[in-house]
């Protein structure tokens, strides 16, 4: 017969062949697509709990409702200012007539005609400067009423009156002068507005908070800086008084602050920080147990070394505590040695592990410890009689893989706070179940087993680390965290103990805002 | 309700529909299974796990061509896919062997010898002749679905058609002796039956 003809007999044989399976293998379809759907409804709710976690982030990133923004600009805000009122200061020495009648208003501030006083004599400005650096908590209420009225006359100062009394004068140089100076009258205003903003939101976000000191030195910087509007002013009672050297004092008092200022800027990062972070995570167990098989006690198991990645979130409580979560994909996996692994020809249920779940191409995989007396051979002659016996046993390992996307929650207590920073983490995890697999391999050959059905969708952890971490600036920081973890409960059942921990060396940038 | 329609409804996962087209297709499908498959209960499984993807991928489908071809070349993959990783623990050696031409017999042989014998082949033998002889693939299409080279699958092939061709052969030989002994028999009890008379 030649190929033509055989190719024929088969080809007219099978012309529309077709036959009717078995009712049971709809039914069996219908089950699975029942099984199906229930496990799609449950993937979806962890799909909204990273979403959710994702748009948090992001709206936290975004939109910062735990501080105000204005904070961000009282530096900018400050230079301004500063050159608003060296501008202002200067023009208020050469023109002290065309003060006078602000001056007059201000001048009814109590608290202001002490200050007067006190500026009177060279000495006594930077006195000043540097009382008020100190905490004086009443003298700042007192100032900060004084200034609010200051303000309200500034504002209220009729410049059409001023230009009134300009034209009287009748000359045309300190008419200039005098526009110039309204100019910069009007910028001292605006000034004023805008430190009293500044004020007020440094002042509402530092009541909020614990740290002290940094109430008193923003407090005090405000408040030099409230003094040094003041003093312009009030400059038609000083300016005869004040010479160059004064002024100069008085500058670098300015500019002293300023520094402080913007050093107490630097320090101040916002409250919440995330980034990324990847690490190598090695898994393995304390006990002899078998997660899989009693059979496979005996066996040695060696842990394997993974990837985890994911988004950090944290959020400082204190200064020197935060708390922190974020969410991590994870995988972990173990490897049981000397595992002895063939194919039978029919699929057999009585050579199957009740702890796996084989996958429909491994049925026929019959699978056997070769540490224990009972080896594959004899497992084989009683389960496959039809075993094709070409030596196929091969001995392997079998590897166990489990993925996760893991929540922590954990606390971070702050040990060295500097450039360079050490802390120590504790916490939990919620680990929930995404993978799931059993493999064996032999040398290069590697074939999926199926997936265990003892380990738990929702596993726990608890974490304890420490954390290094080194800051590049106020807002962005290397973090290196080695972090053991101990499972609490990944398998429903283990024949003998089986305790997996992992260890992982975390590291990631992370940016404050 | 009209294919399209019925597609539709599958792909919201309409149980019914589902059913319907199941129904519609099952046999034509388990066909399929029966040859490629080494056995009814494998092919019952093929056929199985060939729907449960069907049902999956059906938003897939893109009304292009033909949506029964479509349903065939999923379910030939699949069951490809199933005996892939098996595979490797079956060697088999990929040597060509030049075909022995004989003479042609008579082959009066029912449709489930026929199809007992191709299930009888080593799976890429099996997989190879359906796709070749049976449903018109080239070997180029094969080698790409089985990730082979073209001289596998010719090889593949060719081992294929001689192992079936034995089994005919003998299947044929055994006729003919059978029907030998018959006629043998025939001619003793006449020829006794001459005697006696």
């Amino acid at each position: 017969m030649g190929k033509k003809n055989l190719d024929k007999l088969f080809q007219e044989k099978f012309s529309n062949f077709s036959d009717v399976p078995d009712e049971k293998v709809w039914q069996s379809i219908g089950a699975s697509l029942d099984k199906k759907k229930k496990s799609r409804k449950v993937i979806p709710i962890w799909w909204k709990f990273g979403g959710v976690a994702a748009v948090l982030a992001i709206a936290l990133y975004l939109i910062d409702p735990f501080e105000d923004t204005n904070v961000i600009n009282p530096t900018v805000t400050e230079i301004d200012t500063k050159e608003d009122k060296d501008n202002s200061k200067t023009e208020a020495l050469k023109e002290k007539e065309v003060f006078e009648k602000s001056d007059t208003e201000i001048v009814d501030v109590d608290q202001q005609n002490s200050m007067e006083k006190e500026i009177t004599s060279q000495e006594k400005t930077s006195n000043t400067a540097a009382e008020n650096t100190k905490n004086n908590k009443e003298k700042v209420g007192a100032f900060k009423s004084s200034l609010d009225k200051a303000e309200i006359q500034i504002a209220n100062d009729d410049t059409i009156d001023k230009k009134q009394k300009i034209s009287n004068n009748g000359s045309a140089q300190p008419a200039i002068e005098t526009n110039s100076m309204l100019k910069n009258d009007k910028e001292a205003v605006a000034t004023v507005q805008d430190v009293t903003k500044t004020i007020n939101s440094v002042e509402r976000k530092t009541i909020g908070e614990t740290d002290r000191e940094d109430l008193v030195k923003q407090k005090n910087i405000s408040k030099e800086k409230r003094y040094g509007i003041a003093q312009v002013e009030k400059n038609d009672s000083l300016a005869v008084g004040i010479d160059g050297a004064k002024k100069k004092s008085i500058f670098d008092e300015i500019a002293d602050q300023e520094q402080e200022k913007e050093a107490i800027a630097e320090n101040k990062g916002g409250k919440w920080s995330a980034g990324p972070s990847v690490a190598p995570v090695y898994f393995d167990a304390i006990g002899e147990g078998s997660p899989v098989h009693s059979i496979f006690v005996p066996n040695s198991k060696s842990g394997d070394l993974n990837l985890s990645y994911g988004l950090s979130v944290a959020y400082e409580i204190s200064n020197k505590l935060k708390i922190r979560s974020g969410l991590h994909r994870v995988d972990y996996g173990y490897s049981t040695n000397g595992v002895e692994f063939s194919s039978s020809l029919e699929s057999s249920a009585i050579g199957q592990i009740a702890n796996v779940n084989y996958s429909a191409t491994a049925k026929n995989i019959v699978v056997a410890s070769n540490a224990t007396e009972s080896g594959l051979d004899t497992m084989v002659a009683l389960i496959a009689q039809d075993f094709s016996g070409q030596g196929l046993s091969q001995n392997g390992t079998m590897a166990q893989q489990f993925g996760y996307l893991e929540v922590p929650v954990e606390l971070e207590y702050a040990l060295i706070d500097k450039k360079f920073g050490v802390n120590i983490i504790g916490g939990i995890s919620s680990l929930f179940l995404v993978d799931n697999s059993i493999s064996l391999s032999s040398g290069e050959l590697t074939t999926e087993m199926g997936e265990a059905n003892n380990v738990n969708d929702l596993n726990f952890s608890t974490n304890v680390g420490i954390g290094l971490n080194y800051k590049f600036t106020s807002k962005v920081q290397l973090n290196v965290e080695p972090v053991f973890k101990y499972q609490l409960n990944t398998f429903s059942q283990t024949d003998g103990t089986f305790q997996p921990f992992t260890i992982g060396v975390y590291s990631g940038i992370s940016f404050k805002f | 309700m009209s294919l399209e329609e019925l597609v539709n409804l599958c792909k919201k996962g309409d149980r019914k529909s589902q059913e319907q087209l199941y129904r519609n297709y099952s046999n034509i499908l388990f066909g399929i299974c029966l040859k490629y498959s080494g056995n009814k209960a494998e092919a019952e499984d093929n056929l199985h796990d060939s729907f449960m993807i069907i049902f999956d991928k059906i938003g897939q489908y893109r009304s292009e061509g033909s949506f029964e071809g479509w349903m065939k070349r999923i379910t030939v993959n699949t069951i490809w896919q199933k005996y892939r990783k098996r595979e490797y623990l079956n060697v088999v050696s990929d040597n060509l062997e030049e075909e022995t031409e004989v003479e042609p017999l008579y082959a009066n042989i029912g449709l489930q010898t026929l199809l007992k014998y191709i299930q009888e082949l080593p799976n890429k033998y099996r997989m190879t002749f359906n796709m070749y002889v049976l449903d018109g693939y080239t070997h180029k299409e094969i080698s790409a679905q089985l990730g082979t080279s073209t001289g596998t699958s010719k090889s593949n092939l060719a081992r294929a058609r001689m192992i079936l061709k034995e089994r005919i052969e003998r299947e044929q030989n055994k006729s003919v002796i059978g029907l030998l002994i018959f006629f043998t028999k025939e001619d003793d009890f006449s020829m006794k039956k001459n005697i006696k008379n």
